[in-house]
């Protein structure tokens, strides 16, 4: 590890720091429609689409009616999503004359961008074309963010209501984070990518002739080998800084390249990765300002926000310190840091971005939802490798998804309270609501709704030679760590591949998909409950007995809970991949 | 064939979230009531 390494982490916590509070007061502002300096604007633009759809914004919806609004329209969007992949070599704006997508993949796609998660079994250059990749892609990298962060007001809503039967409206919480959230902070961080060098065009693919031609041998399915001289390299274009912008912004991840951000056209610079990164962190970090706003309650937003922190920076201690190791088994090789190289292990990670930008980048993409990558996560050392996976298994609240991560966490601050009311024997209350058995037993069906299909679907996976196994690249351990990541990756609606598995088969398309959708809504909807049972409770005065929830006490508390509950339940299959590994890499053996 | 597998699917979860909805609604109220 460098000092230079430390300061650059310490950067982009220190701006993740100073934008928090503004960035969540603005949004409690625009969710609880009070004025904003973009109304002169926005209002008018947003009254039109109201009318048009006729949209009634003054119309208030139970958690049921919102619950079932929000399936109707990700079923129909993820329909339409599907169509046009399997339509667009009829559709315009295919100058490359890209195929249809096959009907599992485009399936997969579909599920994979309506959920927020983006895992990609393609490559997206030679797979989809630009209609397909901003009519559905992209609209979807808005809508499914947009969909996490008004389901996160509805929390908050039910949280700071008192006996009111409704969470708001999911047309307008919906419109009004794409309106005044999403889609200008997106104009912005755009023209700052293209500043950096992202490319946004709709030419066809340059055509470049390599200056030294390669011999390029590659064995067919029979064993055949076949050596061939390429004089000609193919560079992908297209408009991929407009939604590099939302594929940060809203934590999607889903790479314009097969590459994602370790393409240089995607993420050129170390400026624009900074960027990139603090553009995954702008909106969940917020929303913990705009649950202290919301709910009259700054110090818990701050508390929560505290609670977030310390797991980020025990995620980054962990991978940096071991990816900044030398390799035990590489002998010769000179692996120390120095004025020339990082030093470490560089191995699947971009020389201009080095060890920290690597460790941090990961660390950032797992705590929250995001998914995107500039290095690969399947080359990491196994510790170095474990943290992106256990940031997701812990359920991404770590800042998390946007919305996404903070109904997640408040969630756990449920249970936390609920723990801490047993512990001193009485009802627990949270910001002065009672805590009953309803609202655990949906507490409770969030949190194990993760593990179950996570665990049954990569147990199915590794009994099944067949469907399961014949696309894995690696055996042993690290084996089992590619699929245990490819199925909580995609339940967490992460989105990022660890790499070794080829997801592009019948089995991983149909099942991937369904941990996608299980993972997803399966778990929203028990969180609505929730909220909805919160807002129709009265309001308790504080008494003596109450436990505070704007205290370190609460901070160490609610790490602890989560940390347990990780734990417990997924240990035992971490025990089995990644910390097996590093016990027998250090006795010489790879995978 | 795939496609109408594809479509059928995403129909039926969807069809299995809403009742899912209303199965945790139906535990609420059940709660409620006391029983």
């Amino acid at each position: 590890m460098t000092a230079n390494g430390w300061f650059q982490i310490a950067l982009f916590f220190g701006v993740i720091l100073l934008v928090t509070k503004p960035v969540g007061i603005y949004m409690a502002r625009v969710f609880e429609r009070e004025r904003t300096w973009l109304d002169p604007l926005l209002r008018p633009l947003e009254r039109l689409i109201y009318r048009l759809t006729g949209v009634d914004e003054t119309h208030e919806m139970r958690w049921t009616e919102y619950s079932i609004v929000m399936l109707v329209f990700s079923a129909v969007t993820l329909l339409v999503t599907y169509g046009i992949e399997r339509l667009q070599h009829l559709l315009p704006l295919n100058p490359e004359k890209l195929a249809a997508v096959a009907p599992d993949l485009a399936f997969n796609t579909a599920a994979s961008f309506t959920t927020n998660t983006n895992w990609q079994n393609y490559v997206p250059e030679t797979t989809m074309s630009y209609l397909t990749q901003m009519v559905t892609l992209a609209y979807h990298n808005f809508f499914s963010a947009a969909i996490g962060m008004a389901v996160a007001v509805a929390f908050i809503r039910g949280i700071s209501r008192r006996e009111s039967k409704t969470l708001g409206n999911f047309w307008v919480d919906t419109t009004r984070a794409s309106l005044w959230v999403l889609l200008p902070t997106c104009i912005v961080v755009a023209l700052a990518f293209v500043s950096q060098g992202v490319v946004q065009n709709f030419r066809p693919y340059d055509h470049a002739t390599l200056v030294e031609p390669q011999k390029v041998t590659t064995t067919d399915a029979a064993g055949k080998t076949t050596t061939q001289v390429v004089t000609t390299q193919t560079i992908a274009q297209g408009p991929v800084a407009s939604q590099e912008a939302i594929k940060m912004l809203g934590t999607n991840g889903g790479g314009f390249f097969n590459t994602n951000s370790a393409h240089p056209f995607e993420n050129p610079t170390p400026l624009s990765n900074l960027l990139q990164i603090i553009v995954i962190f702008i909106i969940p970090a917020g929303f913990t300002a705009t649950l202290g706003r919301m709910t009259k309650s700054p110090n818990h937003g701050w508390a929560v926000f505290a609670a977030m922190a310390v797991l980020w920076f025990a995620g980054v201690l962990i991978s940096y310190s071991a990816e900044a190791k030398p390799n035990p088994l590489l002998h010769g090789v000179d692996q120390r840091a120095s004025l020339t190289q990082s030093g470490g292990n560089m191995e699947g990670k971009e020389v201009r971005f080095g060890i920290a930008n690597s460790a941090l980048f990961a660390t950032v993409t797992t705590d929250a939802s995001c998914g995107a990558v500039n290095s690969m996560h399947d080359s990491f050392m196994p510790l170095g490798g474990m943290v992106p996976l256990t940031n997701i298994l812990l359920g991404e609240i770590i800042f998390g998804g946007v919305g996404a991560g903070m109904y997640g966490m408040l969630v756990f601050v449920i249970i936390t309270v609920f723990i801490a009311g047993l512990m001193v024997g009485r009802t627990p209350e949270y910001l002065g609501k009672k805590i009953q058995a309803y609202d655990v037993q949906m507490s409770m069906l969030y949190v194990l709704v993760f593990p179950l299909i996570i665990l049954s679907l990569a147990a199915i996976s590794l009994l099944m030679p067949n469907w399961g196994l014949s696309s894995l690249a690696n055996t042993g351990p690290h084996g089992l760590s590619e699929i245990l990541y490819a199925f909580t990756s995609a339940t967490g609606n992460n989105g990022s591949a660890f790499g070794g598995l080829n997801g592009n088969t019948h089995w991983y398309n149909m099942s991937l998909s369904a941990a996608m959708l299980f993972g997803r809504f399966f778990m929203m909807v028990p969180m609505l409950a929730v909220a909805g049972s919160l807002a129709t409770k009265k309001v308790a005065p504080p008494s003596p007995g109450t436990f505070p929830v704007n205290t370190p006490l609460f901070t160490t508390l609610l790490v602890g809970v989560i940390l347990i509950v990780g734990a417990l339940t997924f240990f035992p299959a971490l025990t089995l991949g990644p910390i097996l590994e590093h016990l027998l890499m250090h006795s010489g053996r790879t995978f | 064939m795939w496609d109408v597998i594809c479509i059928a699917a995403s129909a039926a979860f969807f069809v299995l979230a809403i009742g899912y909805t209303l199965a945790c609604e139906r535990l609420g109220q059940r709660k409620a009531g006391g029983q």
